[in-house]
């Protein structure tokens, strides 16, 4: 029979194998691929951990990017992008002007993020889907609360440690946690950080409706009913962050229509009265296509947003 | 107890108003039968796959009955919470093998040996509330002889493993409010 007394540790897919990692508290540490399993003692398992950890930052091959910077988890969520980093350089940029990616899968602004509403009360940050995996034991509040007597007690940066953030949009990639506290404590105040630079101008917010764009009041049309483009759709209809006048795809004849709207022809965009073209479409190469159409029919660039 | 009426069946612990039963999973037929016959309400348990609990290794959901200000809530194997969140399963078979080896009576109900009780005890101090509870340390304390025998010993191994000594030390020293952090914190295998 199983140990009561399990944590899982981590749990990841590589490939089409499962792999996960089980602290059986007392017996030993699990690891597993798939039906396979290897037994470690905690004593084995630290070292492995370490000469993994050495492994990765040399495959890495990075001279800035340390494991005393940044923690593990920010390195492996942006691992598949390692290969386009061209440059982490320091800057100086407003609280304010930085972005997130909240509870509704939107990119908003910080101070519109879930965290900075649950440290102003407005929002109970137990009660949303934010930060599922937590340490054992700590749940969203307390990992807030922590945080906030780190910045506190030590101030920011704290050694080496900047919030990160991408080269677009200012959307946050590591210490949303760390700029919600600062912001609650000190509002829209400028702050260095660091930025991450990578060629092929990497989108981590594809899928994010940028709402820290629009207002509630501001009409849109939205270009592209792809996956993007329903995403997005579904993003604004459970916010109301915008009002959607028009749905455009250059594949209109095809697609017809989605959830009882009519999928128009681009060409006929400018029939309607908007403030924002929002181009809904993974690939960063189709995107500036778009625009570039949408400025040849006379759009002008303030109104397109990619 | 009518619910229980030719059923094998063992109290694993009675608290106010509600008691844990043990019963066999080949019994439940009879058991809601005798609850239906004797007027007893039979409810969704708040522990079950439907709130998002996942029942590993073959443990069976849990039933409740009521009658009057009383309820009853079934087991068909001693459950244990996991420290994995919403996870419960059967603690080790040794156990629930022994659970049915032998019982004691008291006021005419058929109870779970003592040493039975006093691991599903700890088990449930450390795994579902996290504290030792004042009842709960009274008993254990008042049974202590218990934690020596050798019976005890084995089942204590098949749920805390190499922690075992350790609780052990602890409990006989009356260092309860310690335990779950303790054990969290143990590295040495």
């Amino acid at each position: 029979m199983s140990n009561p007394g399990v944590i899982k540790l981590a749990r990841d897919q590589i490939g089409r194998h499962q792999v996960w990692f089980d602290d059986n508290i007392g017996e030993s540490i699990h690891f597993h691929i798939d039906e396979w399993r290897i037994d470690f003692s905690i004593r084995e398992f630290l070292s492995f951990c370490e000469e993994v950890e050495d492994m990765v930052y040399e495959l890495i091959g990075h001279p800035e990017i340390k494991p005393e910077n940044w923690e593990a988890r920010f390195i492996h969520q942006i691992s598949p992008c390692l290969g386009h980093l061209k440059e982490i350089r320091k800057e100086k940029i407003r609280l304010g002007s930085i972005t997130v990616v909240d509870d509704s899968n939107m990119l908003v602004k910080l101070k519109d993020g879930t965290l900075v509403r649950a440290l102003e009360g407005v929002i109970d940050i137990n009660e949303t889907v934010f930060r599922k995996s937590n340490y054992f034991g700590e749940n969203n509040e307390i990992r807030m609360k922590n945080c906030m007597e780190f910045v506190k007690s030590h101030g920011y940066p704290y050694k080496d440690g900047y919030i990160t953030v991408a080269e677009k949009n200012n959307q946050i990639l590591d210490g949303w946690h760390r700029a919600s506290c600062l912001y609650h404590l000190f509002g829209d105040k400028e702050i260095e950080v660091k930025r991450f630079c990578f060629d092929d101008e990497i989108s981590f917010s594809t899928f994010s409706f940028p709402a820290y764009r629009v207002n509630k009041d501001q009409k849109i049309v939205l270009y592209g009913a792809g996956y993007v483009g329903r995403q997005f759709f579904e993003q604004i209809s459970s916010t109301g962050a915008c009002k959607i006048v028009a749905w455009a795809d250059q594949n209109h004849e095809h697609i017809k229509e989605i959830n009882g709207i009519h999928i128009i022809n681009p060409q006929a965009i400018t029939d309607f009265e908007f403030d924002y073209i929002v181009i809904a479409n993974a690939d960063h190469r189709t995107k500036h296509e778009i625009s570039d159409y949408l400025l040849m029919m006379g759009v002008p660039q303030e109104k397109i947003i990619i | 107890m009518k619910l229980f009426k030719e059923i094998d069946y063992r109290i694993l612990g009675c608290k106010k108003e509600l008691c844990t039963v043990l019963c066999r999973a080949d019994e439940r037929k009879t058991l809601i039968i005798n609850a239906e016959s004797a007027g007893y309400r039979r409810k969704d348990h708040p522990i079950s796959s439907d709130r998002s609990y996942t029942f590993g290794y073959g443990l069976e959901q849990f039933d409740i009955f009521y009658i009057g200000k009383n309820a009853y809530e079934v087991v068909y194997q001693i459950p244990c919470f996991s420290l994995t969140e919403y996870y419960l399963i059967p603690l080790d078979k040794c156990i629930q093998k022994r659970a049915w080896e032998k019982y004691i009576l008291r006021e005419g109900e058929k109870w779970v040996c003592e040493d039975v009780e006093m691991i599903y005890r700890i088990a449930i101090s450390v795994f579902e509330e996290n504290i030792f509870s004042p009842e709960n340390r009274e008993w254990i304390i008042g049974h202590k002889a218990i934690l020596k025998e050798e019976i005890f010993d084995g089942m204590a191994k098949k749920v805390f493993f190499g922690y075992k000594d350790r609780l052990i030390e602890r409990i006989l020293a009356k260092d309860f409010d310690d335990i779950y952090l303790d054990y969290l914190k143990y590295t040495d295998y």
